[in-house]
C-alpha cells in the first residue's frame, strides 16, 4: 500500500518536474545562461593562465541581446561564429553600427565602415585571435549573449570583463 | 555582412571551372526557376510573373564536395 | 483569500509553461506563421499567406541548394524575411543576372538602349552583369527571393551567413482561399513548397 502511493507521488513529481523543463530552457536561452569559455584569443581578460586546466565559466545575458543598442563597446559577447555556424566565438566589441574602423592584416580594405545592425568583433589577445578581419563585421543577429561575470573559479570573481584590452583607437570616425 | 569576398570576372573563374571539370568525376546541369513579377495596374491582388531560368552546372569532385559555376540566366515569356 | 491566492498562482504558473513549451516549439521543431511582402512572388502571396517552418534546419542544417528558408535580416535582425537558396558554400555564381532583363520597364530598356547606340561602345549594363561573379564564402548561403524585381536579398546585402537561418519552409497556407476546392489546393490553399533545384534536360 505504501510503496503504491510512494510510487503515484513519485510518478506525479516527475511530470511536474518535466512540465517545467520548457521554462527552464526559455529562461536559459532568452534570459541569463552560464557558458564555459575555451582558448586563448581572449587572454588575459578571460582564461589567463596558460598552463591552467581548468577554463574560466561566465555568466551570460541574452534577454534582448540582438537589439543593436544593447550592445555596446568593449562588450564581451558571445556568438555564432559566421564561417561555422556550430562554431561558438567568445570576442571584444571594437565597434559598433556606423563606426569607421581601421583594420589589420588580413582585412582586404584599410578602413571599413560597419553597416547597421552590425558589430566588429576582436579577440583581446590580438596574435592567437580569428576575428572581424578575418570574417569583416558580423549581424548582430549572430549574438548569443553578453559576459557580465566570472562566475567560475572563484578565485577570479573580481575579473572586471569591461576592461579595455586589445587594439585601441581603432574608431576613425565615432558615431553618436 | 558577409566576409570580405571579392568580385570575379569571367577570366578569372575560367581557370578555376577548367580545373574542375578536369578534376571531377562527372558534372551536369542543372536549373534553377525563379520569377520577375510585377503588380498590375488594374488591381493589387494580381500580378503578372515572367518565369527567369537560371542554370548552374554542377560537378562532383573527387573529396565528395559538389561545386556549382553558374553558367547564364536566361528569361522566357510564359 | 489564501485558495483564491492559490487558485490564481496555479494558473498563472501553468500558463508559463505552456508559453514556455510552446515557444520551445516555435524555436526548435516547427512554426506556421504569416508572410508579407512582394519578393516571394508567386511561391508565396503578398498578404495572408501562411507557412509552415520547419525549425530543424535552423543554421542551415541539411540545408541545399533550391531550399525555400526563412532567416533574421542581417541588417535588422528583428525581421524575418523569406528566400531561396541559390548558392551553397565554394559555388561561384554570377551575382545579378536579372540585370537589364527587366521586362516591365520597357521604356527605359528602350532609352538605354538608345544611349548605348549613341555612345557605340557595345557595352550596357547587362554585360557588366554577366562579368561578376562571386565565390559563396564558408558557412553562408547566397539567398534570392523567387520575385528577382521586387526582392532585397544577397544581391544587396551579400551572402548570408548560415547562423541567421530560422527553418526552411515546407509548406503554405493561403487564407484568402476557400476552405475546399479552390485553385490553389484543398485545405485553404495549401500547398508543399518544393525545392526548385531540378536537373536540366
Amino acid at each position: 500500500m505504501f510503496t503504491r502511493h510512494f510510487q503515484g507521488h513519485g510518478w506525479r513529481w516527475s511530470l511536474v518536474a518535466l512540465s517545467w523543463l520548457p521554462v527552464v530552457v526559455t529562461f536559459n536561452e532568452n534570459v541569463c545562461h552560464i557558458a564555459k569559455i575555451e582558448g586563448s584569443s581572449m587572454r588575459p581578460t578571460l582564461n589567463p593562465n596558460e598552463c591552467s586546466s581548468s577554463s574560466d565559466w561566465v555568466l551570460l545575458w541574452k534577454f534582448n541581446i540582438r537589439n543593436a543598442y544593447n550592445l555596446n563597446r568593449d562588450d564581451v559577447i558571445l556568438f555564432k561564429c559566421p564561417t561555422d555556424p556550430t562554431k561558438t566565438y567568445c570576442k571584444r566589441i571594437k565597434g559598433i553600427q556606423y563606426d569607421s574602423i581601421k583594420t589589420r592584416y588580413p582585412y582586404p580594405r584599410e578602413i571599413v565602415n560597419i553597416p547597421r545592425s552590425h558589430l566588429w568583433v576582436e579577440g583581446d589577445n590580438v596574435f592567437h585571435s580569428v576575428d572581424s578581419n578575418d570574417f569583416g563585421p558580423i549581424s548582430a543577429g549572430l549574438a548569443i549573449g553578453k559576459v557580465i561575470k566570472v562566475i567560475w573559479p572563484p578565485s577570479r570573481w573580481g575579473t572586471d570583463v569591461k576592461s579595455t584590452t586589445g587594439r585601441q583607437q581603432l574608431i576613425t570616425n565615432q558615431a553618436d | 555582412m558577409a566576409p570580405p569576398t571579392p568580385i570575379l570576372c569571367k577570366d578569372q573563374i575560367q581557370g578555376e571551372h577548367q580545373k574542375l571539370v578536369r578534376d571531377s568525376k562527372f558534372c551536369s546541369l542543372k536549373s534553377l526557376t525563379q520569377y520577375q513579377c510585377n503588380i498590375t495596374a488594374y488591381s493589387p491582388e494580381e500580378y503578372i510573373c515572367v518565369p527567369f531560368k537560371r542554370l548552374f552546372e554542377e560537378c562532383i569532385t573527387a573529396n565528395k564536395t559538389n561545386k556549382r559555376s553558374f553558367d547564364n540566366g536566361k528569361s522566357q515569356k510564359q | 483569500m489564501q485558495s483564491l491566492l492559490q487558485s490564481w498562482v496555479k494558473t498563472a504558473t501553468s500558463a508559463l509553461r505552456v508559453v514556455c513549451f510552446v515557444h520551445i516549439v516555435h524555436t526548435y521543431v516547427y512554426e506556421f506563421t504569416e508572410t508579407r511582402g512582394e519578393s516571394m512572388l508567386p511561391t508565396l502571396a503578398a498578404r495572408n499567406d501562411y507557412v509552415h517552418a520547419l525549425k530543424t534546419y535552423r543554421d542551415g542544417r541539411g540545408c541545399k541548394i533550391g531550399d525555400c528558408i526563412v532567416a533574421a535580416k542581417p541588417n535588422d535582425p528583428n525581421h524575418r524575411v523569406c528566400k531561396r537558396i541559390t548558392g551553397m558554400p565554394g559555388d561561384i555564381i554570377l551575382v545579378d543576372p536579372s540585370v537589364g532583363t527587366n521586362v516591365f520597364n520597357s521604356s527605359s530598356a528602350m532609352n538605354t538602349e538608345a544611349t548605348s547606340d549613341g555612345d557605340n561602345d557595345g557595352y550596357s549594363e547587362a554585360d557588366e552583369a554577366f562579368n561578376s561573379f562571386i565565390k559563396v564564402p564558408q558557412g553562408h548561403v547566397w539567398v534570392t527571393g523567387d520575385n528577382l524585381s521586387h526582392s532585397l536579398d544577397s544581391r544587396t546585402y551579400n551572402s548570408l551567413p548560415m547562423g541567421l537561418i530560422k527553418g526552411k519552409i515546407v509548406a503554405a497556407n493561403d487564407f484568402n482561399e476557400p476552405f475546399l476546392g479552390g485553385s490553389k489546393g484543398d485545405f485553404w490553399g495549401f500547398r508543399k513548397i518544393q525545392n526548385t533545384y531540378v536537373n536540366e534536360q
